[in-house]
Formats: structure tokens, sequence, C-alpha cells
């Protein structure tokens, strides 16, 4: 690197100079790969298109287009620095602000003072946004009492996720089941998982009115805490664990939380036998299902 | 140049009159750094990002409606599927290049956030958020948030069953806004959790909203660059704050962008054939109330994720109001890391009693508050991330869950505080072994933090 | 890690706790000839040995379970299970133990097929075990999917690549098992998993679960790594390596470009 000047002394016209120069490092060898670089990256192309269209395989037009462009990329960095100097420059900061020459003509203002007037047309312009931010609560119906109520109601059977109405004696000793009201399937608030829990061990705050041979429990799956479900049946323990961010709940104890985030029990869903032997629920939740909200 | 080119441009010329600012333009100094160009890849990955991002809106289906799959993976034909998930199913499997796109496209929504997070990383170690550059710095800030929007409504769209829980996630935590927070999740949302509105929301936010905000804000952001220069670091016998140096656009800077961003599409096709980054076919279409043991969202979420996990069990039922731990951990906690890194550099500009403008870069040992403000914080944030992973660290080592859970609610606190204060002392016994006095602005308000004569 | 346990070291221990049980054979039921048993005597006296060496310590010598040495903690009796469940625990190597007997991550066959084989029909036969091992039919992929998202994803993974339970627990990976395997885990719900029955999980679905894995399992991976679908996390870890390569092109790309002098040149200057 030549020095070509050093720090500018006092004035300057505004222009960049230059302070130092490196001639370009051209040489054969160094075309000799400008040309070998930009002849692997065409034919990259070409045989990316090609594969591509024949539908080859994702590695060959992958790595075809991959190694084009690399090749390309380099083949442009040899010809910039077989083709040009490096040259560093200077160029003086101007303060903002104080390098503008002056306008010849002023800027056109307001003859007298009537703030009011412009204080009323910028008021009605606020106003008027104001208005038409309105549009943005269409986007939402009014949440009403739809986070709070469920699609479970008295005498609806618990059914699987094919449809199929389920008895007691489907859950195995020790078993889980995913389950949905009648006709709600996927009806996201009403996921409810029903535990087999060792007979006779569930305790208060369990409702045991609900409990069905003494040892089926059915809860919200729905996470309290951020809303997961809750599916993950630990067996050995009677404890549901949330895959998202593992919160634990005792399934004999009301599922109450026992480790995580989660601050509430999963809520329990009444739940009976109907005359035909049938798992159904005697009512909707108590208890507000899923995130804390308000 | 040949005849023709030179025809063009003198017609153009002629017509537009551009030879002089063109030449002003070309011959424009542009201060030269390495890290300088962290900036550069995020907009050549955002340039990746629309390239294919186009291809893949020509097959996606922003609906969640179900549609029956008939092309040729066994795993799904025959089924009925969600809209999205289905063209995302088509896309992988039946259309030649789609799957290589989608790949590129994830990859580079990767590199997009993390090279914004370098380039924030760059900035605030080394004092380039100073006056005047504020704005900019601001302005960077909204764009970093931007980018988690784009990432994560990106992430949403495939509407597979992670993306389906992360929408899940997302959802609850809009509701824990208190009072407001069931009105705004319906107004995103457009009802109750899951709606057939999401999909196509979001996917309005993806490929419109945001592209042409984040657009605009660039623009912003490149012109306010132009205008102010760019800062420098300090170099021995010039003086910074009165002279830009470095190399002229044209041609090293031309050649280094030119080769930045054919390097960076190859890398990223390479990258595409080694590493499986949208393949999500096989996690299955979300469906209510179902959830994977794999639960995770992208890692530029993990910190506000980690938070989740390692929050205790709280939630206050005050009168009228409910604050949830969820509010807490998920919202507020963000909200104040994203409004302490707006404030800091009025903080240190307070502290340090600093005047006027700004254009030479500090070592940010040279500045106490500095280099423990940026360890604290960040080590937050990774420690937070780590959080976020306490599954699969247990998986991996064998430890339970709970234990490494508990092992990081100590950790976020104590690990940042015990960095923060080792690094405050070690910048400061530095400065103090080179004669420099701490803290104070003695050496005038131009020269604090820059290199001692 | 606290409660970790191994078996004694060394061949010297081993065989000793070996030959201290086999001396105290004769006496149990186990060596009695029962008139059920197929096996020969010669084959009865080696897996009366494997079950002496490697199941003993903790289920006791006549299977009736014991404190597991080491620990505070019981290894269940083994009298009475389901063949399915010896079945399994045996040929999945989850049993025994290569080391903590509660880790389910790995499985470590320290018995080859032959000795599972032997050992599982000698104690099927000298404790007279109940059930029959399941023969669940040729299923289905794209059917089992939904049958494993519903009832299995939430455990094992949306691809069955198995991760925590909680409570030092773990759900192994299970998308290299086959049908058998399959269905005797979900029927006899072994260590925390949940049991399932007929009424919720059809021998039919089991098959089409089974194939569903199979399908996934069959998934081609990515050139050179072979990697098939990232968790979150480990995409994490890839980011990260892919901007520490972009990186490490901006110091290339930014540096000078290196000389490449003509030879000839060089020699005349």
């Amino acid at each position: 690197m030549t020095p070509v000047g050093g720090q500018p002394a006092g004035h300057d016209d505004g222009r960049p100079r230059v302070i130092a120069e490196r001639p370009p490092a051209g040489s054969q060898v160094n075309d000799a790969l400008i040309i070998g670089a930009s002849a692997v990256a065409g034919l990259g192309g070409v045989v990316f298109g090609v594969a591509l269209l024949a539908g080859a395989p994702l590695a060959i037009y992958g790595g075809a287009l991959a190694i084009s462009l690399l090749a390309l990329a380099g083949a442009v960095r040899r010809y910039f620095a077989g083709r040009f100097p490096d040259v560093e420059a200077i160029e003086p900061r101007a303060e903002l602000g104080d390098a503008e020459p002056a306008e010849a003509i002023a800027v056109v203002e307001a003859v007298g003072r009537r703030p009011l007037l412009a204080r009323m047309l910028l008021g009605a312009a606020a106003l008027i946004g104001l208005g038409l931010a309105a549009p943005v609560a269409v986007l939402g119906p009014s949440p009403g009492q739809a986070l709070r109520r469920t699609a479970w109601r008295r005498g609806m059977r618990l059914v699987t996720t094919d449809g199929q109405p389920i008895r007691p004696d489907d859950v195995a000793s020790g078993g889980v089941a995913s389950v949905w009201p009648e006709g709600e399937i996927f009806t996201e608030t009403a996921a409810v998982i029903l535990v087999r829990v060792t007979p006779g061990s569930a305790q208060p705050p369990t409702v045991l009115e609900w409990v069905v041979d003494d040892s089926l429990i059915a809860y919200s799956k729905v996470c309290t805490h951020a809303g997961c479900p809750v599916a993950l049946f630990r067996e050995e323990d009677s404890a549901l664990f949330c895959p998202c961010h593992q919160s634990t709940f005792d399934t004999t104890r009301g599922a109450a939380p026992t480790f995580g985030p989660a601050a509430r029990a999963l809520p329990q869903l009444p739940m009976g036998v109907d005359a035909d032997g049938f798992l159904i629920a005697l009512d909707d939740f108590r208890a507000q299902v899923g995130p804390a909200f308000g | 140049m040949t005849p023709l080119f030179a025809l063009l441009l003198s017609t153009l010329d002629e017509r537009l009159r551009l030879r002089q600012p063109a030449r002003k333009t070309l011959n424009k100094v542009f201060p030269h750094h390495w890290s300088f160009l962290l900036g550069e890849v995020a907009l050549f990955s955002l340039v990746m990002l629309v390239l294919t991002g186009i291809f893949l809106t020509m097959f996606y289906r922003p609906s969640t409606d179900l549609v029956v799959y008939t092309g040729s993976s066994a795993l799904y034909h025959g089924q009925s599927l969600p809209a999205a998930f289905e063209s995302i199913v088509r896309l992988t499997y039946d259309v030649n290049g789609g799957l290589l796109f989608r790949r590129i496209h994830r990859g580079a929504a990767h590199l997009f956030i993390a090279s914004i997070i370098l380039h924030l990383l760059r900035v605030v170690l080394t004092g380039a958020f100073r006056r005047p550059r504020e704005l900019n710095y601001h302005l960077g800030l909204v764009l970093l948030l931007l980018a988690f929007a784009l990432g994560f409504t990106g992430y949403s769209l495939p509407f597979d069953s992670l993306a389906g829980t992360g929408i899940r996630v997302a959802y609850s935590e809009l509701l824990s806004f208190p009072l407001v927070g069931d009105r705004l999740a319906f107004w995103i949302f457009g009802g109750p959790f899951p709606t057939g509105d999401v999909i196509p929301r979001f996917f309005v936010f993806h490929v419109l909203l945001l592209p042409a905000i984040i657009g605009l804000l660039i623009a912003g952001h490149l012109g306010i660059v132009a205008r102010q220069r760019h800062t420098q670091f300090p170099r021995f016998g010039i003086d910074g704050h009165r002279w830009v140096y470095g190399k002229p656009l044209w041609p090293w800077q031309f050649a280094e962008s030119t080769t930045l961003v054919l390097w960076l599409g190859g890398v990223l096709a390479a990258s595409a054939l080694l590493v499986p980054w949208a393949d999500v076919t096989l996690l299955g279409p979300y469906r209510p109330g179902i959830v994977g043991n794999n639960a995770q969202p992208d890692w530029y979420l993990f910190w506000v994720e980690g938070a989740l996990r390692i929050f205790p069990p709280l939630e206050w039922d005050l009168p009228g109001v409910t604050i949830a731990g969820t509010f807490v951990a998920g919202v507020l906690l963000p909200g104040i890391v994203v409004a302490g890194l707006a404030a800091y550099p009025f903080i240190e500009r307070k502290v340090y009693d600093l005047r006027g403008d700004w254009h030479v870069l500090s070592n940010p040992l040279e500045i106490p508050l500095r280099a423990g403000a940026a360890m604290g914080f960040f080590s937050f944030l990774l420690v937070l991330s780590a959080a976020a992973t306490n599954d699969i660290l247990s998986l991996m080592t064998g430890i339970p869950v709970e234990t490494i859970t508990v092992i990081f609610r100590v950790a976020a606190l104590a690990v940042p505080t015990a960095l923060t204060v080792a690094v405050v002392a070690y910048s400061r016994r530095r400065l103090r072994a080179r004669g420099l006095e701490v803290g104070s602005s003695e050496a005038g308000p131009r020269r604090a933090g820059d290199p001692a004569p | 890690m606290a409660g970790q346990w191994r078996w004694p070291r060394g061949g010297l221990a081993r065989w000793a706790l070996a030959l201290g049980l086999i001396a105290v054979l004769p006496a149990s039921r186990l060596i009695v000839p029962a008139a059920a048993t197929e096996l020969e005597t010669a084959q009865r006296r080696e897996a009366a040995l494997l079950y002496s060496v490697h199941c003993a310590q903790c289920h006791g010598a006549f299977g009736q379970g014991a404190q597991v040495p080491g620990t505070t903690r019981r290894a269940p009796s083994i009298d009475q299970v389901p063949v399915a469940l010896l079945d399994l625990v045996l040929q999945t190597g989850r049993m025994p133990p290569a080391g903590d007997p509660w880790d389910s991550r790995r499985r470590t066959h320290v018995l080859d097929q032959s000795e599972r084989d032997l050992l599982i029909a000698y104690l099927r036969a000298e404790f007279d075990l109940p059930g029959e091992i399941p023969e669940p039919p040729e299923g289905n992929a794209a059917a089992g999917r939904l049958v494993f998202e519903v009832n299995c994803a939430a455990c094992h993974g949306s691809v069955g690549g198995g991760g925590v339970a909680g409570g030092g627990a773990f759900t192994p990976r299970i998308n290299a098992y086959d049908a058998v395997t399959l269905a005797e885990a979900i029927r006899t719900g072994p260590f925390e998993m949940p049991s399932f029955a007929a009424g919720q999980i059809s021998d039919q679905q089991i098959g089409d679960v089974a194939a569903f894995l199979r399908q996934i399992e069959e998934e081609q991976g990515t050139l050179v790594l072979g990697l098939v679908e990232l968790n979150p996390v480990f995409a994490s870890a890839f980011a990260g390596l892919l901007t520490l390569v972009v990186v490490l092109s901006l110091l290339w790309i930014a540096g000078r470009p290196a000389d490449f002098p003509d030879r000839e040149t060089t020699e005349e200057e």
C-alpha cells in the first residue's frame, strides 16, 4: 500500500480524496481462476435448471445451485481483485445542517396568526383517524361468555376422536383417553382427558361424586398455564404432565398443580354413566377452562 | 465498455442527467470492517426470503379447511388435511424444487434474524447508537421485533402440529393481557381459538403487511445511514469525528456486496442439502387438543419460551382483574427487555455526561457501564434461552427436568448478576491500569471512548 | 447423578453372586421340573443361570421382587406379569439394564437374541405367566398417523423420538419397534406408561401405528448428515452453525484478496 497523502490540513472542498492505493493483483493465474470459476458457475446454473425440470433428486439440482453460486462469488471476487486498484479514501464529515447552502427564496409562511384554524383542521383529522380505528373492533366478535363456557352440557356423551361413545371398561387400568363432547370433536376448549387412577386413591379436592368406578376421572385437557393439551399421563404416580412447559398435575388430588408454571388446577368434568352404560357429562365445567384472562 | 452499453448510458444520461450524481455516489467513502457487513447479511437474507417466498406463495393455500391430499406421499395419500398443511405436503413431495426453496426460505429466515441480532450486538458493544444515531438505532430495534413477527408467522403458516401449538401459546399470551386480553385475542384471531381466520390472517401478515412495513423501514434505515454516514473504528492519525475514511462504493464496496449476496445464496443452498430446515411434514397437521412431546418455538423466541418455563406458578386474582404468570413472563418481561435496549443510549449519555455528536466507535471495555449492561443483558437472554431447552437437556443428561428447571430459576438471576459484576470490575481495573479515569468525561466529551492518544 | 446404579464391577464379583444364587436354587421351585415346559434340562439350567445372573439380584430368586441394591427403590415382582410385558422388556433391552434400571433413555442388549428367547420361554413356563404374545395384523401408515397423534404423540413425540415425562422419567424412542413390540407395550403399559385396552386402540390400529412408524423410519435423510426432521432445539444448533459459517465468510470477504502472481514474472523480478 503506497501512502498517497496523510491527513489533509485545514481547508477541504467536501470531496473524497484517496489516501492510499494498491495496484490490482492481476495475473494469468488470476485470469485462469476467473475463467474456471465462471465456467463452473455457468455450467452449474444449467445443470440446476435441467435437473430441476427433469425431476432429479434434490441433492443434484440443489448441489448444482450451491456450487454455481459459490463459484460465481469467487469469480467476482477474483475479477475485482485482479482488475481494480484497492483504494482507501477519506471524505469530510459534513456536520448535518451547516453544509447546506441557504435557499434563495424563503419558505412561504402564513400571514397573521390564527392558531385556532390550524388546530381545528388537525383536530378534525385526529377525530377522523379515531373513527377509522373502529374497523379494528369488527375483526373479532365480542368475547361475552365464549371463554367462560365450553361445549359440555348435561347428558352429553363422552366420545373418542373417532366419534365412538365410551364405556368405563374401555379405559384400561392405568389407562388414559382423550375424549370430546358428542358432536364437538376437536372443539379445543372442550377437550377432556380421562384417566384411570388406582381405585380409591382419589381424594379431595377431587369431586368424588364425579369419579366413576372409584377410579375414572375426567379433567380438562387444556393447560391452565398457556393452553397446551396436557396429555402425558405418568401412570406410576398418576401425574399429568404438560409437554410444552412441564406443568405437572396430581390427578388424585383434583389435578392440583405440583410443579411447573401452572398455578391453577385443571377443572374436573362432572361425569357420570347413562342408562346404556356410556360415560356422560353431568354439566359443563364448574371452573374456568384454560389460561387466565381478564 | 461495449459501444451498446455506452450508448444506453448516454441515452439515459441525456434524459435523466445521471452522470454527476452517479459519480458522486460511486465515489462515496464507506468505512470498512467485516462487522459492518452484518446488516448487509440481513438485507440479503431478506432478498433470498422474498425470492423463495414468491415461489412458495404460488402453491401455499392459506386455509385450515380440510381437503383431501392425492399426491405421492404414502404418509398422507387419501387423507383429509388442513389445506395449509396439504399445500406444504404437496410442495415437499410433488413440486419440483419445492422442498429446496422451502428449506432455503427457512434457512434464510434463521440467518435473517441471527444477523440482525449480531448487528444489534455490534451496534450496542461499539456504541454506534450514540447521538446522532439514536433514531436509527430505534428503527433497527423495531425492525428486529418485526423480524420476530415475520419469523413467527412464517413458522405458523405450515399449520403442522408444532406450528399450531405455537399459535395456541401465542393466543394464550394475548389472552393474558389484563382487562383487554380476551378482546385483543379475538381481534387478532377472529374469535376463540382455533378459528378459521387465524391462518388467512397470519398469511396476510407474513406476505403483505410485515414485509411491506419492513421494506419501508429498511429504506428509512439505509437512508438515514446514507445521510448521517457510517460510524467507524478509531484509527491513529485521523480524526474520525471530522473525516469519514474507508473505501469508495466503487469498486470495492460493490465487489464485496456482490460477492456476499452470491456467496450467501450458495451457502444457503448448500445448507439446504445438509440440514432439513423446513421439513415439517412428518410432524403431521395441527389438530386441536393434540400435541407432540417436542414443542418448542424457533430459537429466536427461546428467551420468551424459557421465561414461560421457569416462571414460578403465580397468578394474582385482584378485584376485577387477573394478572397471570404468563403475562409477567411472556409479555411484561420481553417488554422490559426491549424498553431497556431502547433506553440505553440515553442512559449512557446521561451517566457519562456526553455532549455533541459521535462518529467514532469505542471499545466497550473502556465504558464500564456499557460493558456491564451488555453482559448482564445478553447473558440473561442466553440463560433464558437455554432454559427453553430444559426438556432436551434432561433427555441428554438424565437429570430430571424439574431439577434442571430449578437450576435455571437460580441461574437466570445469578449468572447475569455475577457476570455483570465481573465485567464491570475487570473493565474498571483495565482502565486504571492504563491510567484512564473511570467513568468520567475528563478527557473531553468528544474523546471519552476514543483510544488514548 | 444421584441414584445412578451399576451392576457390581468386575467379572469375579458378578460370578460370585451368580454362584451364590445357584447354590440356593435347588431349594426353589425354579429347579423343579415343570411338566408344561418343552425345554430340555440343559436349556433350563442355562436359563436358570441367566436368571440368577441378570434378574435375581433385583427381582429375587423367585421373582417375588426385592429392594434394588444400592437404592431405596423396589423392583416389582415378576412372577405374575403378562407374557407380553416380559417379552417386551427383554426383547427391547429395557431389562436387564446396562446401568440405572430406571433410566429408560437408552436400550442396551445385555443378552443376545437366543439368550432372550430362552429366558422368556423358561420364565413363561416356570412362573406359568398369563397371556399371549400379541400378533397385530399388517396396517396402513396413513390410518396409523391419526391413531398415533391422538394416543401416542403426547408422550413419545410427533415422530416417536421420545422425550421427557417429568419426575425423572423418560419416554423411549419407539420408531424402530415392530408391531409385536408396540402391541405388547400398548396392551400392558410398562413402567410409567398407561395401558390401552382393545376398546380404545384395536389390534388393527396397532398394526396401522406400526406401519406409520415404519414409514417414518424409512424416510430418507439429508445428504451426508442423514438428518430427517429437526427438533427446534437441534435446528437452533444448526442455525448457529450456519451463522458461524456466514460470519467467517464475512472475515474472508472483507479481508484483502490473496495475490496469485505468475511464477515467471516473480522469477524475472
